[in-house]
């Protein structure tokens, strides 16, 4: 079984400065698991990830909805039942942004396929690996240039 | 490493206490049962290295240094069409 996950989400401001965690760690970040979700107004739907453990350690995220029109992500049922439920609606789901600085130039980009879901209610979050179609790729990957 | 072979209901323990079981099989998917005393934690290895240099290459060491750039692209983003 599987859960299609689609635009008609709640918005983010749900954990908005509250803490998730990631129970089996972020990839490459295995000892950081707790993070806050800081995004003021002005921001949206941008948000920054900031590591409880390690003051140092952020992440900059996009709301994948709002990066990407028509956005959908398929997620296996056992992993959604593991985060504490298989409603879309408890989802909020964002891409982790590489920030690149260049010639005074910043650039945003995104990795579409391995998105951070996580649940609203619990709080518990994951980052998953889905297979996305070339084309969608490339369009999820666009940079935003500052 | 130790390589062993189990059917599906079949399981292998570890020490006294740690019991991991094979509940089913597909053709990309395992997928395991484990009985452990509550202070052994189990997680997931994330497997994928791709992941891994992608979120290192995220990662923001000093986000006071990008203090405002969120609020930039934001509006950047609301002026696209």
């Amino acid at each position: 079984m599987h859960s299609n996950l689609s635009e008609d989400q709640i918005p983010a401001e749900a954990i908005r400065d509250k803490i998730i965690e990631f129970r089996d760690g972020l990839p490459g970040f295995p000892t950081s698991r707790k993070f806050v979700m800081a995004q003021r107004p002005e921001e949206k739907p941008f948000v920054w990830m900031h590591s409880v453990s390690d003051p140092g350690l952020a992440f900059a995220l996009v709301d994948a909805y709002a990066w990407t029109k028509d956005f959908m992500l398929e997620v296996d049922d056992a992993e959604l039942q593991e985060l504490g439920s298989l409603d879309p609606m408890d989802y909020a789901v964002y891409f982790i942004l590489r920030i690149q600085k260049k010639n005074n130039r910043t650039t945003l980009q995104a990795k579409p396929n391995a998105p951070v879901l996580v649940n609203i209610r619990t709080r518990q979050a994951r980052q998953v690996v889905v297979t996305v179609d070339a084309s969608q790729e490339k369009a999820e990957a666009l940079c935003l240039q500052l | 490493m130790l390589v062993l072979s189990r059917k599906v209901g079949e399981a292998i323990k570890l020490a006294d206490d740690i019991e991991i079981t094979v509940l089913a099989v597909d053709n990309l998917r395992v997928r395991l049962g484990i009985r452990a005393p509550r202070h052994i934690d189990v997680r997931r290895i994330m497997p994928d290295a791709q992941v891994v240099e992608a979120n290192r290459e995220a990662a923001v060491a000093d986000p006071a240094l990008n203090n405002g750039i969120l609020s930039k692209a934001a509006s950047a983003k609301n002026q696209q069409p």
